[in-house]
């Protein structure tokens, strides 16, 4: 499940059931929110186009379509990821407990080329709900311990850090992105098309 | 984080295999409520693909017999009176003659200089250094290839679930002929550009092609030859023994015994699928054929299918409709879960569905090697159809190198399957005695690369191969089996068989029709999504 292209950052949203991660995806790239609750359906991967120091790169977020909700993500899901969002409720300590269990998912599944750099972002939602019971100190303590991963406070309803909190996300995926370039030995993958004309010399329609 | 699984299902589907998922993708896309279960904690069942560790532990599994589990008993007062129980099978149970073997030594443990200089080296190995590499490695359990105008790729466009996947084309096709290797032209600049073979012979070559190219039922090239084999065919050709080669075992994929009508079909299907990607016919999926249930399953899980993995443990309740067994649903970890419709693999089937199922058997070996079986300058995904003389069918040998992520640089992973005769060593001994170097090594290759390559570590197996036969004989009406991996080198018989399935559960529904690109959903009100989707859809036919 790959989809690498060069200027294409694939970036997986991963975090408890419920804590926000499709309506975070959805106030970014759509600035729409809705208030009514139901699992993710037809969420799939949305893509939205930033600028990142002068440059313009296509941010492809994938969303987990809900198959974390039993533990029940493929390793195909986590292929070519350039950078993670580890998304929790500020509300529901569980939920901030569970970032642990995901990180390490993601780094056995995914398995990137230096775990220890890897570009991780956590985000915090709903904080418009203003009964936080996860101290922005004890985030903050967790994401240090983890070598400093970023951390931003959210609230996908008032769209608040969120913007903030893509561009980072963008840049930390684009840093590790140009070193994996480098070492990119494999160019000729194909995706497949309607009428593909990517092999098109003299062989193509020959019926030899 | 403990969550009920929802007790009502359109469909239940156990197990993640390729058939299992394309119909569980197809009932979701319909809007039907979806189910789907593995009681392994990976996708694929069958035909998963896994990194080293991963295989070594797949490999314990079928090894470790397993006491049944009595859940039928301990699940009994949620039946009603009517209804009896019976349990899911277990799959390990159905793979045979697994036999493992290490070529190269391990000097983790011994701690001296050698270990050091496997380190130093690249082309130096031992077991600690292919096990401490173990996540580059995607070993396929039942590998396959796509033709590139076969109906697998067709489906995958046409669904849009060709989004989730990426291939690479297999670059070169090789057969054994005077015993040795030799790099099969099937495009008609490799016919041109070829040294193996004469003017005449190019030419003959040529006319065959182009004549099985346009064979049509009603033509009359091949009168006459309706009840003889393609060789005989073949020879009425006056073709040269090296241009009979290429075309039978390579192109038609055949064997001495392959009808002529048969090889004909075969040769025009090959040939029809040059081109459209690359050099050959074919397609290998990135990371494995493992990774394509996944791409099934995430459509399916688009559209709300619901996935729960390590679930075993599951019973299936049958109840008698006249004359007639229905199933209600299951029971999983004592969980009453009810569906309209079951559908199973035949390896988590219960033995008293599989009653009158007759089974062939597949034998499969796996190598890990320090070299190609034919080494060229750039990397090569080789297809090769090993011949085992006049009552055998072909040995199909997939050879896969890094660029597929099926390995660390500097090895290459060789897959061997064929029909099983008496056991997988026996039944493919033939093709690795002319292809590998088996013998044991200190694993200090670094001296000039060797042909044949080396062998650091071999698997054989053989599972079952149910697609011959008819499933449906002793299964309740509203449940349906789905076939392990077949023996064939591509996917036709798992879509095949889904489309099939899935017309019995839903005849008047379209199968898969082309899901939405993200940016023609709006996911925000219920309302508005349904209707932009639709409005997008029709406005935007598959371009």
């Amino acid at each position: 499940m790959a989809t690498k292209k060069k200027g294409l950052l694939k970036v997986i949203i991963l975090g408890d059931t419920g804590v926000g991660k499709t309506s975070l995806m959805n106030q970014f790239v759509n600035r729409k929110f809705s208030g009514q609750y139901k699992a993710t359906i037809g969420a799939d991967f949305l893509t939205k186009e930033i600028m990142v120091d002068d440059r313009v790169v296509t941010m492809q977020i994938w969303d987990t379509a809900g198959q974390e909700r039993f533990q029940s993500l493929g390793v195909a899901f986590y292929r070519g990821a350039d950078c993670c969002v580890l998304v929790f409720d500020v509300t529901l300590p569980n939920t901030f407990k569970s970032l642990d269990s995901w990180r390490d998912e993601f780094l056995v599944q995914a398995c990137p080329r230096d775990p220890e750099n890897f570009p991780f972002v956590v985000l915090g939602n709903k904080i418009d709900l203003g009964n936080a019971a996860v101290p922005s100190k004890r985030a903050e303590r967790w994401c240090q311990s983890k070598n400093n991963i970023p951390y931003f406070e959210t609230s996908a309803k008032d769209a608040t850090n969120v913007e903030q909190a893509f561009q980072a996300i963008a840049k930390n995926a684009l840093a590790q992105e140009s070193e994996q370039d480098l070492y990119n030995e494999f160019p000729d993958q194909i995706k497949l098309t309607g009428d593909s004309n990517r092999f098109n010399n003299n062989d193509a329609g020959c019926s030899c | 984080m403990e969550d009920d699984l929802p007790s009502e299902h359109d469909v239940i589907v156990i197990g993640t295999g390729m058939t299992e998922s394309i119909i569980a993708a197809a009932a979701s896309r319909i809007g039907k409520n979806v189910l789907h279960l593995d009681r392994n904690d990976y996708y694929g069942g069958l035909w998963a693909s896994f990194n080293f560790e991963g295989f070594q532990k797949w490999v314990e599994e079928c090894r470790t017999l397993k006491t049944p589990s009595d859940s039928v008993s301990k699940n009994k007062d949620l039946l009603k009176d009517n209804e009896i129980l019976v349990s899911c099978g277990d799959q390990f149970s159905t793979v045979s003659n697994i036999q493992e073997q290490w070529h190269i030594p391990d000097f983790a443990s011994a701690g001296d200089n050698q270990l050091s200089e496997v380190k130093e080296k690249d082309n130096n190995w031992d077991r600690s250094k292919v096990k401490d590499l173990s996540r580059k490695f995607n070993i396929d359990l039942a590998p396959k290839l796509l033709f590139s105008r076969g109906s697998l790729v067709d489906l995958l466009i046409s669904s849009n679930i060709a989004r989730y996947a990426e291939f690479r084309c297999v670059t070169r096709i090789l057969t054994w002929f005077h015993d040795k290797l030799e790099t099969v032209p099937c495009s008609r600049a490799d016919v041109f550009s070829t040294k193996d073979v004469s003017v005449v012979e190019k030419r003959l070559l040529m006319q065959l092609l182009q004549l099985c190219a346009e064979y049509k039922p009603e033509g009359n090239e091949f009168k006459g030859f309706e009840n003889k084999t393609f060789v005989d065919y073949l020879k009425s050709k006056d073709l040269t023994d090296s241009i009979m080669h290429y075309v039978l075992y390579a192109i038609a994929m055949g064997s001495e015994n392959t009808p002529c009508m048969v090889g004909v079909e075969k040769a025009q299907k090959f040939l029809s699928s040059l081109g459209r990607y690359g050099n050959t016919p074919f397609l290998w999926p990135m990371y494995g054929s493992g990774e394509l249930p996944q791409c099934f399953c995430r459509l399916c899980a688009v559209f709300g299918g619901v996935y729960h993995l390590k679930r075993s443990n599951n019973d299936i309740i049958i109840s008698k409709e006249g004359d007639e067994a229905v199933c209600d649903g299951i029971i999983s970890d004592g969980q009453r879960l009810k569906a309209r419709h079951l559908v199973l693999s035949v390896p988590d089937a219960p033995k008293t569905f599989l009653q009158k199922t007759t089974a062939t058997g597949i034998s499969r070996g796996i190598f890990i090697t320090n070299g190609s079986i034919l080494p060229s300058e750039k990397e090569s995904l080789t297809l090769l159809q090993f011949p085992v003389g006049k009552d055998r069918e072909p040995i199909t040998v997939i050879e896969v190198g890094p660029s597929t992520h099926a390995c660390p640089n500097g090895l290459y992973i060789i897959h061997m399957t064929s029909k099983q005769y008496t056991n997988a060593v026996d039944d493919l001994k033939v093709a690795v005695e002319k292809l590998l170097n088996t013998d044991e090594s200190d694993g200090l290759f670094d001296e000039a690369k060797q042909s044949p390559p080396r062998v650091l570590w071999s698997l054989y197996f053989n599972c079952p191969d149910t697609s011959k036969s008819d499933l449906s004989g002793s299964v309740p009406k509203n449940v349906y089996l789905t076939s392990g991996p077949d023996l064939d080198i591509d996917f036709e018989f798992a879509v095949k068989q889904a489309k099939e399935i899935f017309s019995k559960m839903y005849p008047t529904e379209e199968f898969l029709p082309r899901a939405p690109d993200p940016e023609e959903l709006v996911l925000d009100d219920a309302e508005e999504t349904k209707n932009e989707s639709k409005e997008a859809e029709t406005e935007k036919p598959d371009e």
